[in-house]
């Protein structure tokens, strides 16, 4: 039966058997198919079932009804078509259909007539996937054993890869270790145009040049009846007839299972052996397939069209949240980019009306509105360019204060805006320490400019920004602490995340997330403790590596240096300091190292 | 308000103009450009804050920023104001004329506008209105 799947928004993991000639899809209760999304009309579209096939129709919503990403007034449906409603993202299953004919150099599918080997072969068997092993054989037990074997066997190749044709190869080389097969294919159910192609092949010859024909009555008996056959062109009973064209021809031997999966066909696996007249004359009736394999066969199909189903939904699953990354992703850098030529329009405005005039103070209000909008953008730009690739730290000896001094300095005026007290702290006996001067001095702004933010509203806003070296743990740290609004604990790991911002209009999002990006790159980490209405302190810490001591070798390996507990850290000017590392000899070792006082301005 | 805004309420002839905008750049331009044409500009941040002045019914055209798709209607908005984190689909200027019953009359203008643009709709909103102001 035809079904709706949900793959993405608030009825995600839903589904819908379209049982019904009309199915109506809205947000009303009265569809047949609710939807609980907003942007999705009362009434939004119908789905139609004629002559078996199913048509959505655009019921005038407002926000449209998309097939494949194209917007549609009526539209057929093929199985694996996405629907877009609202924000909601369907799958539409069809129900299985025959397959017709493709060729292609490695299978053919013909009709029987056409080919002299099959035009004799007859379905001496055929099984559903109901029908129970035989208990009267006497050796039904080793027989089960090795099934177990063989099906435990396919049961972990197809949990351990999301790879369809690694999947299909495995299990191909499985069935050949246990059947005594010559050729075999497995023949996927192609969603868009629903014709079978080839998807895996395996020769035991290994050779693969000859074209495996594959009788077309069989594949429309298999996907049709759903059932897995048996087929020969030998007799099976001892009334068998040497003499008959078995002679000149060989005995042919083929098994075809369907791949049953929850929703219907996905696919046929097929395998075939030929005994040539020779052998087949020395051994009058002996067959290589028998019912058991024709069992085991169809259960092995069922096991990898569950798993095909899987990655096929999964697949689905990931393009659709691909879709939606980029679509955020467009629409917050547009919100952004149009508040910032905002910016620009006022202060040019108000450039030309100093110009008109000729009041060099209004000039000066809107020359200063275009340039604090030129570094906005310039800084959404060199975040985007920094989050959006993995960038190994361009690793030199350099002094972290100054880089923090730097900061600091660039962002007074912004401070001063903000009635905000801005002011540094450094630790005078910093090191010179390897890393990325430049990344580093982006990552910092990103939270200090946070942090004069977070005190804008605050009377007696204050943002002290410390450097610390910690020769135990071989770490320095950048904290920055502010008085200002404080964020909920359960928001303090929302903020790294991306275009996550607590600045409305203002923030873009990017900023914390981009610092702890640069700061894992330098195998540190950037960590946060709040008290709403007490304020934060964001703690920037990366190893101190001095010029003898090994740099970082993988910037994926964020979080290597473990961040400090920030409790354990008194305040400036009361804590009692390990010696800093030697510079001079090999760095950071504190065994010897004496205490003394923090030395913060 | 500064005082510039108080005595021209006190003089009672210009017509006032209420902006909300969180954004202080914004602000500036507005009220730069406002009171350079001679109208008496309430500049504030929130919707809060601009509340007491819809309420004394002193501004004849009220200027939102708002970049979410529902009217900024100052009598319903949630008074926490939450700030919506979710990216904006749209960017609008709400330009709302108060009408004598106190209700707003909301047109749009979509991001990034034209001041000048503003300014005009402005004038002709302001020259519907009642000279005063007032709408008692």
């Amino acid at each position: 039966m035809a079904s709706l799947f949900v793959i993405r928004g608030r009825d995600q993991g839903k589904r819908f058997e379209l049982d019904r000639d009309c199915i109506t899809i809205g947000r009303d209760s009265s569809n047949s198919v609710q939807l609980h999304d907003s942007e999705v009309s009362r009434r939004h579209a119908e789905i139609h079932c004629q002559e078996g096939h199913y048509w959505i129709v655009d019921l005038g919503s407002s926000n449209g009804t998309f097939v494949n990403g194209q917007r549609v007034e009526r539209q057929l449906l093929k199985s694996g078509d996405r629907l877009q409603i609202g924000r909601t993202l369907i799958v539409y299953t069809a129900p299985e259909q025959p397959a017709s004919a493709i060729a292609t150099t490695a299978v053919d599918i013909v009709s029987q007539a056409d080919h002299a080997a099959l035009s004799q072969s007859r379905i001496v068997s055929t099984l559903g996937e109901q029908s129970a092993l035989r208990h009267g054989d006497p050796n039904w037990l080793v027989q089960a054993h090795g099934s177990l074997e063989i099906m435990y066997r396919v049961a972990l190749a197809v949990s351990h890869t999301l790879d369809i044709d690694e999947l299909l190869q495995r299990i191909l080389d499985l069935i050949f270790e246990w059947v005594r097969a010559d050729r075999g294919c497995i023949m996927l159910l192609d969603p868009q145009t629903e014709q079978l192609r080839p998807a895996a092949r395996k020769d035991r010859t290994g050779t693969g040049q000859d074209a495996l024909a594959i009788s077309r009555t069989i594949l429309d008996y298999v996907l049709e009846h759903h059932e897995g056959v048996l087929t020969s062109n030998a007799g099976l009973d001892e009334r068998w007839d040497p003499a008959a064209s078995i002679v000149s021809q060989g005995v042919h031997e083929a098994i075809c299972v369907p791949m049953q999966g929850r929703y219907g066909v996905v696919g046929v696996i097929y395998i075939d052996t030929y005994t040539p007249p020779g052998r087949a004359l020395l051994e009058p009736g002996a067959t290589r397939f028998n019912q058991d394999h024709l069992k085991l066969m169809v259960a092995i199909a069922h096991q990898a069209a569950l798993a095909i189903e899987d990655t096929f939904y999964y697949s689905a699953l990931l393009q659709a949240e691909r879709l939606a990354a980029v679509g955020q992703t467009i629409a917050t850098l547009s919100h952004h980019i149009k508040n910032i030529l905002q910016g620009i329009r006022g202060g040019s405005f108000l450039i030309e009306e100093g110009l008109k005039a000729n009041d060099p103070e209004i000039i000066r209000k809107g020359w200063a509105i275009v340039e604090k909008n030129q570094e906005r953008i310039s800084n959404l730009v060199m975040d985007m360019l920094t989050y959006s690739k993995p960038r190994k730290p361009e690793l030199v000896l350099a002094q972290i204060n100054d880089v923090v001094a730097d900061v600091v300095e660039l962002m007074q005026l912004r401070a001063k805006e903000a009635g905000v007290a801005l002011e540094f702290e450094p630790y005078q006996e910093m090191p010179l320490l390897r890393f990325d001067p430049e990344a580093m001095h982006r990552a910092v702004l990103n939270v200090v400019t946070n942090a004069i933010d977070a005190c804008e509203k605050v009377e007696g806003g204050r943002v002290v920004v410390l450097t610390q070296l910690d020769p135990q743990q071989h770490v320095c740290r950048i904290l920055v602490k502010d008085n200002g609004e404080g964020i909920p604990l359960e928001d303090q790991e929302k903020i790294f995340s991306v275009f996550e911002s607590r600045k409305g209009a203002r923030g873009t999002g990017l900023g914390l997330p981009v610092s702890r990006k640069i700061l894992r790159e330098h195998g540190g980490d950037v960590t946060v403790e709040s008290q709403p209405g007490r304020g934060s302190t964001f703690a920037l810490v990366f190893p101190a590596f001095t010029e003898e001591q090994p740099q970082v070798s993988d910037q994926s390996s964020h979080g290597s240096a473990q961040p400090p507990d920030i409790e354990a850290w008194d305040e400036p000017g009361t804590r009692r300091w390990p010696h800093p590392p030697d510079t001079d000899t090999a760095g950071c070792s504190d065994s010897d190292a004496p205490s003394m006082t923090s030395d913060s301005a | 308000m500064t005082s510039t805004q108080q005595d021209l309420l006190r003089q009672g002839r210009q017509a006032v103009v209420l902006v909300v905008d969180t954004s202080s750049e914004s602000r500036q331009v507005w009220q730069t450009a406002l009171e350079r044409r001679g109208y008496s500009a309430i500049v504030t941040r929130t919707v809060q804050e601009a509340w007491p002045w819809v309420e004394r019914c002193v501004a004849r055209v009220v200027l939102v920023d708002n970049h979410r798709s529902i009217p900024p209607d100052l009598r319903q908005l949630d008074p926490n104001e939450a700030v919506s984190t979710e990216p904006a689909e749209q960017d609008l200027l709400w330009l709302g004329k108060v009408s004598p019953d106190g209700r707003l009359l909301w047109q749009t203008l979509e991001k990034p506008y034209h001041y000048a643009a503003v300014l005009r709709r402005i004038e002709v909103l302001c020259d519907d209105a009642s000279p005063d102001g007032r709408h008692d």
